[in-house]
């Protein structure tokens, strides 16, 4: 993929400090949480991840929109490079809740509304994917891709408002006045260095996007 | 292929260390906790290295056409 550039090495070790800071932080600064206890650190991460989860899906669903407009191929590589940095996300999204969900409710995975759509929006994305590693020209590959890009995104709203739409174990979004303040920095502090992690890796994922595209139209040329 | 053997001591270290450290402090359910930040660790710095490494495989294969010299 070639050496980094500057810019791609300062990002990615902004990313890192960020991380290892945002880590720090929910670990060991602030104080466990009067309800929950410390189990609750694990927001710190969750929240993070399923958020941008949602900042990669609505990149995809951008970028389609563009791509079905103006038939440009540098926007379905964009869209495809944070459809899977978004399923990445939302695995870790899930994965965590578990985690939480079973000190909290007492089993990992329950068909609550928040967790059923969550992993719906995870099998639209997969889906996604898989649709590009099966379609070999180009073109309808970029358009059936975009396409999915859009209708799949109409999900992402319904797994946001799912828990005030219906009754569920999940707790409703809180607003920042409702937050103790050194919850709300902790989560503030970890949501940026996830935003970072998510910008280094989909700079690195476009430039493998650019050099697969590149191996494609050698490999065409060639057969 | 170094550079990854080496994150992965440095991980596993950070996470012996967060084992005995929520231990003396006596955090209950922190083996969930552990668990969570290091599957969010472990996740994304596996994903980031999984890119260099399709990078590099597919440098790799484009080069071969130009060695072969029927890239452009």
């Amino acid at each position: 993929m070639g050496p980094r550039t500057a810019v791609e090495k300062v990002l990615g070790i902004l990313a890192l400090l960020a991380m290892l800071v945002g880590s720090w932080v929910g670990l060991v600064v602030v104080p466990a949480d009067a309800a929950q206890g410390n189990v609750q650190r694990l927001m710190y991460v969750h929240v993070p991840a399923a958020w941008l989860a949602f900042l990669a899906f609505f990149i995809v669903f951008v970028m389609s929109v563009l791509y079905l407009i103006q038939r440009e191929e540098r926007w379905d590589r964009v869209a495809a490079s944070s459809a899977e940095i978004g399923v990445v996300f939302t695995v870790v999204t899930l994965l965590l809740g578990m985690m939480w969900g079973k000190p909290t409710w007492g089993v990992f995975w329950t068909w609550d509304p928040r967790l059923t759509t969550t992993a719906i929006l995870l099998a639209i994305y997969v889906g996604y994917l898989a649709l590009r590693s099966f379609a070999d020209d180009g073109e309808k590959r970029a358009r059936w891709s975009a396409i999915v890009g859009v209708i799949g995104f109409a999900n992402v709203p319904i797994v946001y408002m799912s828990v005030t739409w219906w009754r569920t174990l999940h707790q409703p979004p809180s607003s920042p006045r409702s937050v103790a303040p050194e919850i709300l920095w902790t989560l503030m502090l970890n949501l940026g260095a996830f935003t970072l992690v998510y910008a280094y890796l989909m700079v690195r994922r476009v430039r493998l996007a650019k050099l697969e595209g590149e191996l494609e139209r050698r490999m065409a040329y060639n057969a | 292929m170094r550079k990854w053997s080496a994150v992965s001591v440095v991980y596993v270290l950070a996470l012996i260390l967060l084992w005995v450290y929520t231990g003396r402090v006596g955090m209950e359910n922190r083996g969930f906790v552990v668990a969570g930040y290091g599957l969010t660790w472990g996740a994304l710095l596996w994903y980031a290295f999984r890119l260099e490494s399709r990078g590099r495989t597919t440098a790799r294969a484009v080069e071969s056409f130009e060695v072969a010299g029927t890239g452009d």
